[in-house]
């Protein structure tokens, strides 16, 4: 078992297997990863909770996850739970980024998994990318990607509250320059 | 308890300030570079419109314009443009547009100039262009020059080591491609590469020498070109084209013959 600490100092044990899904974990439960672990150790000492977790003397791993709150983290562990078993994308991000297949399909599950407001999936995919869990992060990203589609600019920028910093004469301009995409 | 960097990162997280802001304009380029992956150059440029951050984030990590006309013959969304090391700073299509219109200035010959204004409008307005190859570029901006080393389209349905493969095309595609050598003497044009032909025909020109020359060779050849300049030859390699597996090189010998190398099979195929 590994133990799980979120920014909300709620604790959660997991299976090792489950979360290995993380590459980030699983870098820091080998030890591969120096800067992960050195990281990890300065945030233990920084967040009282570790050091009273380490003072119980559980033999278990503590992992602190400072960017994560426990809402968010429950989410991710379902994902991982689900995907338990699987394996994991092989490769540094170039290869996985050609074996990509550049769709936005998702499958069915993964589909009902991330049918959630848009401030939760945002906090899942800031989560993914934190603790390098690549398939979600796509699941995200791919969600984000559908929702982009098939808008205008300013659609999207009512759906995402992006606020336009281009002045009238910039916008004319990038419009000049993109007309064959209005047209189709 | 000391205030954490935990606590402090929420306080500022959950400002008021920060309420409003957007969470897809917080993203870290990262993560927005590969949202934008699964979008079509269409739905890319849509995002370009969105705010200064998206707009420069999607010219400085693909050309955009270059990518929309790749787009623009290209509906089924299988190609990636990649654009590999482009230094210093970000480029856009009229900046590149702006290097040509230079770069015939430069060479001020006006068949050269004829001849890339032809190949400009042909290839770039040619609808059945379904790829481009762009190495050893350069693109200006704001009166300096920038790198633009080597640019590659990954077909990513279909990506084998020796680079992006265009067996997915739809039938009847024509592949083309072109490269200049930093020194601006040498355009090597690919042309005629059509799905299910084994062949596809090179085009190399020369201002230097004037010299032209027109090789059909097999797809999976690779061929390197040393080219010659009147001071001698560089040293340094000149360009890598990896469209089909097409290698350009300059030699530092002191002959003034254009010479095309088949790297396979180390033969001289032209000098």
């Amino acid at each position: 078992m590994v133990i799980l600490a979120t920014s909300d100092n709620e604790q959660f044990n997991v299976d090792k297997e489950v979360a290995e899904r993380s590459v980030l974990i699983k870098n820091m439960l080998e030890g591969e990863n120096p800067i992960a672990l050195a990281v990890a150790f300065v945030y233990m000492k920084l967040n009282g909770s570790f050091i009273r977790h380490e003072d119980v003397g559980e033999s278990d791993q503590s992992i602190p996850l400072p960017n994560i709150t426990s809402p968010v983290l429950k989410k991710v562990l379902e994902y991982c739970e689900h995907h338990r078993g699987e394996p994991l994308p092989s490769g540094d991000t170039d290869n996985a980024d050609d074996v990509r297949k550049r769709t936005t399909d998702i499958s069915e599950w993964d589909q009902k998994f991330i049918t959630v407001d848009q401030e939760m999936l945002f906090e899942i995919i800031l989560a993914a990318n934190y603790l390098d869990i690549k398939p979600l992060l796509d699941v995200g990203c791919k969600t984000v990607a559908n929702m982009i589609k098939g808008k205008t600019p300013e659609e999207i920028r009512k759906l995402f509250n992006i606020v336009n910093d281009f002045t009238p004469e910039e916008e004319a301009q990038i419009k000049k320059e993109n007309e064959w995409a209005e047209d189709r | 308890m000391p205030v954490t960097m935990v606590e402090i990162f929420l306080l500022i997280y959950l400002s008021p300030k920060n309420m409003n802001v957007s969470p897809l304009s917080n993203l870290s380029v990262e993560i927005i570079v590969r949202l934008f992956s699964f979008l079509l150059p269409k739905e890319l440029a849509q995002c370009a419109h969105l705010s200064k951050r998206f707009l420069t984030i999607i010219r400085t990590t693909s050309i955009l314009t270059y990518a929309l006309e790749l787009g623009k013959v290209n509906l089924d969304g299988t190609y990636f443009l990649n654009f590999q090391r482009i230094e210093n700073s970000e480029c856009n299509s009229s900046d590149l547009l702006a290097v040509l219109r230079k770069r015939e200035h430069g060479l001020s010959t006006f068949t050269w100039n004829e001849r890339w204004d032809t190949f400009v409008k042909k290839k770039f307005n040619n609808l059945q262009i379904c790829g481009s190859v762009f190495t050893g570029g350069y693109a200006h901006k704001d009166d300096e020059w920038y790198h633009v080393d080597t640019i590659y389209v990954y077909d990513l349905h279909n990506v084998s080591n020796n680079g992006p493969t265009v067996t997915t095309l739809s039938l009847n595609a024509v592949y083309s491609g072109y490269a200049v050598d930093p020194g601006q003497d040498l355009l090597v044009l690919i042309e005629n590469y059509v799905v299910g032909d084994p062949f596809y025909k090179l085009h190399f020109h020369t201002l230097s020498t004037g010299l032209e020359y027109e090789y059909t060779t097999l797809k999976q050849s690779v061929i390197s070109v040393w080219l010659p300049y009147a001071d001698g030859w560089s040293s340094q390699p000149l360009i890598d084209i990896f469209g089909d597996n097409l290698l350009v090189k300059q030699h530092n010998s002191k002959s003034s013959d254009m010479k095309i190398i088949n790297w396979k099979t180390a033969q001289t195929l032209f000098r």
